[in-house]
């Protein structure tokens, strides 16, 4: 299958620092492509880098036959990529209708069906309707960051660690609507819980200081505790949820 | 008593509506763009002399206050292109900046005009006052407090019902995520500097007839008290900024009265006790309107 998405040998520098020194991966598409390592691996830097904040030297990001290196941010999300970072992943100060609607275009002719749709994958949102951004719950913010992504139907979805800081209840609802989504678009996941990444991820590409050290099929990686443990340093239990 | 009281109210108040046409601009540009912009005074004291070069040449009033904000406008424009856009998150080099600028376009007003007040005159059909009960009511005060509202009124649907107005506030909370979701947030810059210019301008064009003479050294003055009515009102905020005028047309007004020579040191007094109360100002940061 051709690849929707190629990063290969990527290296970026924030500030003098070297972040990212050989960060490779290809992703086709309607899969769950995860993103896993440690703390610092280089994961954000790595979406913050396709996504056009930060720039490669060298690197390659190709987005079907587009070259993204170099180009600006809003272009990069016009090509059809959309962006849930990490933190300030949302508009505090605004509605939770204002999050949604700053996604479309006010050219969309679809802008209802569109927020209907959303609201209905995620139905905590409907009673916070006309509530500020920042007074929501963690679990209903998370919903609002990865809805405002989702509402402008993006054919690439990079999506930062949106299990953070979440009960189980609303991590379990966060896979769901990533698992719904995989036939309608592709997505680009950095996943902690290992849990979760292991029950929705098709590939998975590991980091380690700034570099891709492993890439492959989720199925595989999951089922070997050898791999895990050279890779993840995780101990997995008899029941396999590790963490 | 109470006359003089209603009198100078009124006075303070249309003074008011100038500073808040300042503020407003300067506000809003610190809000999304996080710049002060010291040159604003610059932009009034250009608008000023255009309009009134313009009315005393065609006499065609409107037209001057349009005169006013085309020029604050695109003064604005070629700043921020042209300067402001190599200083993006310089505190200092924007500080020293729009300073140089100020005092430039204050200087170069000398140069064709000289520094000596020119009169400005007040148009026929606003040219009236009326005394009721004592208190004495200009036409042209009435007319500036009645622009200030407009553009408070125009600011505020543009800020709260207008798309623009969703990103601007967007924006002000999370540059990177307006990004994010294909918005160029520079050419917003653009938008919202050259938006605060032409108030600018449009404040100078309005100033003139107010105070009845314009002088190069108007704009430093302003400056002055624009900053302090967005310091003490929460920069950033434009509700915080109609307040923040209110206070320093007011004080400006009674104090000018009393004690000629106290105006702006009574307005410095005020801010400082504001900010000893409330360092981020009356309405502090993040909500924009
Ligand atoms: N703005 C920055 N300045 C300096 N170092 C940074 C900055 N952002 C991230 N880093 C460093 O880059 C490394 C990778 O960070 P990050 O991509 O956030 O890792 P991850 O998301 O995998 O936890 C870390 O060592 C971090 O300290
Ligand atoms: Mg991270």
């Amino acid at each position: 299958m051709k690849a929707l998405l190629e990063v290969e040998n990527l290296h970026t520098k924030i500030g003098q620092f070297s972040i990212l020194q050989g960060v490779s991966l290809s992703v086709c598409e309607h899969t769950i492509h995860v993103l896993l390592g440690r703390n610092g691996a280089g994961k954000t830097t790595t979406l913050r880098t396709m996504m056009g904040y930060l720039r490669p030297v060298p690197g390659i990001i190709r987005f079907e036959d587009q070259e993204l290196t170099g180009i600006a941010t809003f272009r990069i999300a016009r090509y059809g990529i959309g962006y849930m970072p990490e933190d300030h992943n949302l508009f505090a100060n605004l509605t939770v209708e204002e999050n949604l609607l700053l996604s479309l275009p006010k050219q969309d002719t679809h802008v209802r069906s569109q927020i209907a749709k959303m609201l209905d994958l995620f139905p905590d949102l409907r009673v916070a309707w006309r509530r500020p951004a920042g007074t929501l719950s963690g679990g209903q913010r998370q919903m609002l960051a990865l809805a405002s992504v989702l509402v402008s139907k993006p054919r690439l979805l990079l999506v930062d660690e949106p299990s953070k800081g979440l009960s189980p209840r609303f991590v379990e609802r966060i896979g769901d609507a990533l698992e719904q989504l995989r036939s309608e678009t592709t997505i680009v996941l950095v996943e902690q819980n290992f849990y979760l990444a292991k029950r929705i991820g098709d590939y998975v590409t590991v980091l380690d200081e700034g570099h891709t050290v492993y890439s492959g099929e989720m199925q595989s990686f999951a089922a070997s505790d050898e791999l895990q443990k050279r890779y993840l340093g995780l101990q997995t239990d008899k029941k396999g949820g590790a963490k | 008593m109470m006359s003089t009281f209603f009198t100078l109210a009124l006075d303070g108040i249309s003074n008011s509506a100038l500073y808040f046409l300042m503020a407003a601009g300067l506000t809003l540009i610190f809000g999304l763009l996080r710049v002060i912009n010291f040159a604003h005074g610059g932009l009034f004291v250009w608008g000023a002399y255009a309009a009134t070069f313009l009315y005393s040449a065609m006499h065609q009033f409107w037209l001057s206050l349009c005169a006013g904000i085309l020029i604050g406008g695109l003064l604005g424009w070629l700043l921020e292109r042209g300067l402001l856009t190599a200083v993006y998150g310089d505190g200092n080099q924007q500080l020293l900046l729009t300073m140089g600028v100020l005092i430039l376009l204050s200087e170069l007003i000398e140069i064709p005009f000289g520094r000596d007040p020119v009169l400005a005159t007040v148009p026929p059909i606003l040219h009236h006052s009326w005394v009721i009960d004592h208190v004495t009511i200009v036409a042209y005060s009435l007319f500036t407090i009645g622009m200030g509202a407009c553009i408070f009124g125009i600011l505020v649907y543009l800020l709260q019902k207008t798309r623009v107005g969703l990103i601007i506030r967007a924006g002000v909370n999370n540059q990177s995520l307006v990004e994010a979701r294909g918005i160029p947030i520079r050419r917003l810059f653009t938008i919202v500097f050259l938006l605060g210019a032409a108030l600018a301008g449009f404040a100078g064009a309005l100033a003139g007839p107010y105070y009845g003479s314009i002088t190069p050294s108007m704009g430093m003055d302003m400056q002055l008290n624009a900053f302090i009515t967005v310091v003490l009102g929460g920069l950033g905020s434009l509700s915080g900024s109609l307040i923040g005028s209110l206070l320093i047309g007011l004080t400006t007004s009674f104090v000018s009265y009393y004690t000629p020579s106290f105006a702006v040191l009574a307005n410095v007094l005020l801010m400082t006790l504001v900010l000893l109360v409330r360092p981020q100002g009356l309405f502090g940061e993040g909500e924009i309107v």
